[in-house]
């Protein structure tokens, strides 16, 4: 299979290949794959070579990323082939330079087969795997791959990062396909502010794709999985739909008075002893109760949640430990959520230049 | 105890003072002493009152201290803020007991009183019932030292109470229902005495046949538990508790923690101890006539006789309910019923006389019944009809009691209308154990049988006594010693296993891995299968936090289960400092069974035994015990869980290696009670393979309290 892989490449059939990187965590690498995917009228791979969302079940390991994407692109690739490794230690035990650069193209010939386009997700930061080679810009070097840098974040950070790339990068052997500007809370404002500074730098700018809130959102189901809580409660309700996060810390009559309480389909940590809270939550607008401290409601309140089908979620943290961690929470697509992936599909389609990726 | 506090004086004093009696009849110190003196006390009576003067016709003296004898017994019913000085008194007047009536002390939260009380009388050699209490009542010496009614029955029962109003009410109840009392004690604040102290003197009187204690808290649980022991070997205990418990808020660091509620403990812990603990306050005081009056059961066989089928079945429905065997050889009953009961009439058990009996066919087939010896118990029913001449039927059903009552225990209960309903009065009156409900009637010949049961198995079981020095507490202690310096108050798994070892619990083998090429070297060395664990001490859920991989077969998987558990263990606290991951024998499967010990606050330490695994929580099928625990207790405890038969062996598969799962329940025991540091030791699962082929203690978390203690044997 590698021979084959590489007698294509002799030819000049292979197909087009393109590492997807990103000079900060969280910057959208995965959506923007999703929907590139689904607006190139191609076959489309898909190689995420260092996991960071490790699911390990049954003694499968595998990407979260991964499983996602052969989901939306049909591919037959298990999700386990997706991935070389995850953690620096195994990786650094199992290859020494030589042997992941096999490795590497092993995989990519793998999961390339009869595909016209292999888009290689890198880690989070240009740097990150740097140390076992499996970095944005050895994949770019390693697969010859062009690199397309995803962006995101506050207006400066954007500018910083573009700007920084663009001077201190030398990338002789690695080519830009350009650069994708993500989540970007104006875009006609951002546009027409700093749209000529970049484009000066000479910088190819593929697309600015706006923010969306709908994007954020989070199924209370997903949040069960990565707080690991247990819920107590409400099980019928965990398809229901996180659209804000309200923080139960104060008296119920401040509660009911600031806006934020009156949101849909908010989530509300708090303690299980304020049943106070908790009654007042089940009678708003709530997808779920976190309780923390694994402190229990009693069990008429219980009761009261599995009747309004809301989940109770039980964490051992502390509500100031558990909202950050809500915080910190990456809102990750799900294959069942036709939604947001047929969004991602609009958004890509209408914002991004996307023949632009093959000139 | 010493001669000046043998609880003898309490019950059977040979002088009573009355601090704050007093000449005003709507006062209580009245009450007490003209309960004192017509209850027939033959004992020297002192009232004291600080106005002198007659009292009922007695000279009353200005202080105790004015009495020239001993007072063995002193009532204080004087306002709260001058009881302390009147302690004082007392402590120098050497008197032995007080009973202190006066209520405003811990109850309100004046601790700071009521412990003074204490302190003084214990620095003089007194000793203190109450406060807050209506007194005692004592048949021994006639002495009614209480503001209760003032005609008592007197009788074989001694009621223990908790509760004054309660306690109160039940000396005019158990006058209706022609219940005799032998004793009838309030505890009150139990600021000194409890429970304990006084089964110490009930378990000696002769008078005393039954005891019924009344309960609202347990102080001092050990202690409650040793007297109990000692008492249901003799006759039988009845409790009532109130207050079933709120189970904690807190999901518990441990499955013994979340389960162990505390009602649960204080069922199994009464069960334990042989008490029988009744329901309601009717149920409590029918077992207690029933038990004071009528003969223990010789044998398990109990025979219903009745005169309607359905009453028959509501009658074997309530034998399963409340544990009355009934006899079931066709040839015994033919030969006891077949020449009593018509032909139409059935002789199997129930012992059908038909709708068609009159009171003589009743005469003559419990005649019959209470002269056979293979019969042990009756449960005589009837439906009130036509034919039944319920007259006739009262004068013989009294006949026969008369005649016979005293040879085996019987049970009564008819339904019907008015006439019934005065026949059962009547009959009641004479002590005729007959109930309008036949589940009452069944209860208390069900009591009747536990209390049997209790005392045979108190005479035929041989007490095997475990040796605790199987265990090296001192290398246990040890390990506890590095674990406080290291600042924390949980047991790392390395630690926790040290702690097995030491107590010779059977473990897997295992290392602490702390790189991946440990982890694979030691999977090697161990040998496949194996297990592989995170070690933190932030993170005591392993399962819940993803950090733990079963039936890893070879070294790829060892290597993803390492990258897995590492990554997981960061993902659910990124702070957690991790020691390593643990990597352990995988033990073939078995029956996975849990064994947990904790800190009761009402019973000091306990175990628990039950069903195991990850689902113990939602199972719950588990028994508790207090400790100390003897082989044979340990095994009453295994048998009292639901699944006990999958441990006998069930669909073919072999018994069970339950002696091997009995020395670890009691290895866990010892560990606790001689190590006071630990609060929380859980073993779960503990895998138990067939006979002969022993246990497996696969996972064990061990806490600690937050402060250090002391040694608890020294």
């Amino acid at each position: 299979m590698l021979e084959s892989f590489y007698r294509r490449v002799r030819k000049g059939t292979i197909m087009d290949k393109f590492v997807i990187a990103s000079t900060r965590k969280n910057a959208g690498k995965t959506s923007i794959i999703i929907g590139l995917t689904e607006v190139l009228q191609k076959k489309c791979g898909y190689l995420k070579p260092i996991g960071d969302r490790l699911l390990y079940r049954k003694k499968r390991l595998w990407d979260y990323d991964s499983e996602l994407l052969t989901h939306t692109l049909g591919i037959n690739e298990k999700p386990e082939d997706i991935s070389i490794g995850f953690e620096h230690a195994k990786l650094r035990y199992m290859y020494d330079e030589a042997g992941i650069r096999e490795k590497l193209r092993e995989q990519a010939a793998l999961v390339a087969a009869d595909k016209d386009v292999l888009f290689i997700e890198a880690g989070s930061g240009l740097n990150f795997a740097s140390s076992i080679h499996l970095d944005a810009l050895s994949l770019a070097r390693h697969l010859e791959a062009k690199l397309l840098l995803v962006v995101g974040g506050e207006e400066d950070e954007i500018l910083d990062d573009i700007t920084f790339v663009k001077n201190h990068l030398a990338c002789d052997e690695v080519q830009m396909a350009g650069v994708i500007i993500n989540r970007v809370k104006d875009v006609d404002d951002f546009k027409a502010t700093y749209m000529a500074e970049i484009e000066a730098l000479g910088v190819k700018v593929l697309g600015v794709l706006p923010y969306k809130q709908e994007l954020t959102y989070m199924p209370v189901r997903y949040l069960v999985d990565h707080l690991f809580a247990k819920v107590i409660g409400g099980e019928g309700g965990l398809n229901k739909i996180v659209q804000s996060v309200f923080v139960g810390a104060m008296s119920v009559s401040a509660a009911v008075q600031n806006p934020l309480f009156k949101k849909e389909n908010k989530m509300i940590i708090t303690s299980g002893d304020r049943s106070d809270m908790i009654l007042v939550a089940l009678e708003t607008d709530t997808s779920c109760v976190v309780l923390t401290n694994n402190s229990l409601p009693p069990a008429n309140i219980v009761a009261k949640a599995d009747a309004a089908n809301v989940p109770m979620l039980l964490v051992p943290w502390d509500t100031y430990r558990t909202a950050q961690q809500i915080d910190l929470m990456d809102p990750l697509l799900t294959k069942d959520d036709t939604p947001k992936l047929e969004l991602l599909k609009k958004l890509v389609g209408e914002s991004v230049k996307t023949q632009a990726l093959f000139d | 105890m010493s001669e000046h506090s043998n609880i003898q004086f309490l019950f059977e004093p040979r002088s009573v003072a009355i601090i704050g009696a007093s000449s005003s009849e709507d006062k209580i110190g009245y009450k007490i002493q003209r309960n004192i003196m017509e209850g027939g006390f033959r004992g020297a009576i002192y009232p004291i009152n600080p106005k002198g003067g007659d009292i009922l016709g007695v000279p009353s003296y200005p202080s105790i201290l004015d009495i020239e004898g001993e007072v063995d017994l002193a009532t204080i019913v004087i306002p709260a803020k001058f009881v302390v000085r009147a302690v004082e008194e007392c402590a120098q007047k050497k008197v032995k007991f007080l009973s202190i009536i006066t209520s405003g002390f811990s109850e309100v939260g004046n601790w700071a009183e009521e412990r003074k009380i204490v302190e003084i009388a214990q620095q003089n050699g007194m000793r203190v019932l109450g406060p807050n209490i209506f007194g005692i009542y004592s048949a021994e010496t006639s002495l009614n030292a209480t503001f209760g009614p003032s005609d008592v029955k007197r009788g074989g029962v001694a009621i223990i109470t908790q509760s004054g109003a309660l306690g109160i009410a039940m000396i005019g109840k158990t006058k209706i229902e022609n219940i005799g009392l032998s004793a009838i004690v309030s505890v009150g604040n139990k600021s000194d005495l409890d429970e304990a102290d006084l089964l110490q003197y009930l378990l000696r009187d002769e008078a005393t046949k039954v005891i019924l204690m009344y309960i609202e808290g347990v102080k001092n649980g050990e202690r409650l538990v040793e007297a109990l022991k000692q008492v249901t070997k003799k006759k039988p205990v009845i409790a009532i508790k109130s207050g079933r418990s709120k189970r904690g808020a807190m999901a518990a660091a441990s499955h013994t923690g979340s389960l162990a509620g505390a009602d649960e403990i204080f069922d199994a812990v009464m069960k334990q101890c042989g008490v029988t603990r009744a329901e309601t306050l009717e149920e409590a005081l029918n077992w207690c006539k029933f038990l004071s009056t009528s003969p223990a059961p010789r044998g398990e066989n109990a025979v219903i006789i009745t005169n309607g089928g359905g009453i028959g079945v509501l009658a074997a429905d309530a034998c399963e309910k409340y544990g009355v065997n009934l006899a079931d050889d066709p040839e015994t009953m033919k030969e006891i019923f077949e020449e009593v009961t018509p032909d139409f009439g059935s002789i199997k058990n129930p012992v059908d006389i038909t709708g068609q009996a009159m009171a003589q066919d009743y005469e003559i087939c419990l005649e019959a019944a209470f002269k056979h010896p293979a019969v042990d118990s009756i449960i005589c029913l009837g439906c009130e009809t036509a034919v039944l001449d319920v007259e006739r039927l009262t004068e013989s059903l009294e006949k026969v009691h008369r005649e016979h009552g005293a040879s085996k225990p019987a049970v009564l209960s008819f339904f019907g209308g008015q006439d019934t309903e005065n026949s059962i009065v009547h009959l009641r009156g004479q002590s005729v154990p007959i109930f309008l409900d036949v589940y009452d009637a069944v209860s208390c010949l069900g009591a009747g049988y536990r209390n049997y049961r209790n005392l045979k198995d108190a005479q035929t079981k041989v007490e095997d006594v475990f040796d605790p020095s199987v265990v090296d507490i001192e290398r246990i202690k040890g390990v506890i010693a590095k674990v406080r310096a290291a600042g924390r108050t949980f047991l790392l798994a390395p630690e926790a296993q040290e702690v097995m070892i030491a107590a010779k619990m059977p473990m897997p083998q295992s290392k602490l891995a702390r790189n991946l090429d440990e982890a694979v070297q030691f999977a090697e060395a161990i040998g496949y299968p194996v297990v592989m664990k995170i070690v933190s001490k932030d993170i005591i859920h392993k399962s819940d936090a993803g950090g733990v991989a079963l039936d890893l077969l070879n070294k790829g998987e060892v290597m993803d289960a390492y990258e897995a558990i590492m990554h997981n263990a960061r993902a659910y606290d990124p702070s957690a400092v991790i020691d390593g991951v643990e990597v352990v024998e995988m033990v073939k499967s078995g029956t996975e069974t849990i064994i947990g010990a904790r800190r009761d606050e009402s019973f000091g330490p306990v175990v628990m035994f039950g069903l195991g695994g990850i689902y113990v929580e939602v199972m719950k099928d588990i028994a508790f015990r207090a400790l100390p625990l003897n082989r044979a207790e340990a095994m009453e405890m295994i048998k009292d869980i639901r699944s006990y038969p999958l441990l006998l062996g069930v669909r073919g598969e072999a018994r069970k290696d339950i002696e091997g799962v009995i020395e670890c329940i009691l290895k866990v025991g010892t560990i606790l009670q001689y190590c006071e540091d630990i609060t929380d030791i859980e073993v779960n699962p503990l895998v138990a393979y067939d006979q002969g082929d022993g246990v497996r203690a696969v996972d064990v978390r061990i806490l600690l309290s937050k402060s250090a203690k002391g040694d608890h044997h020294g």
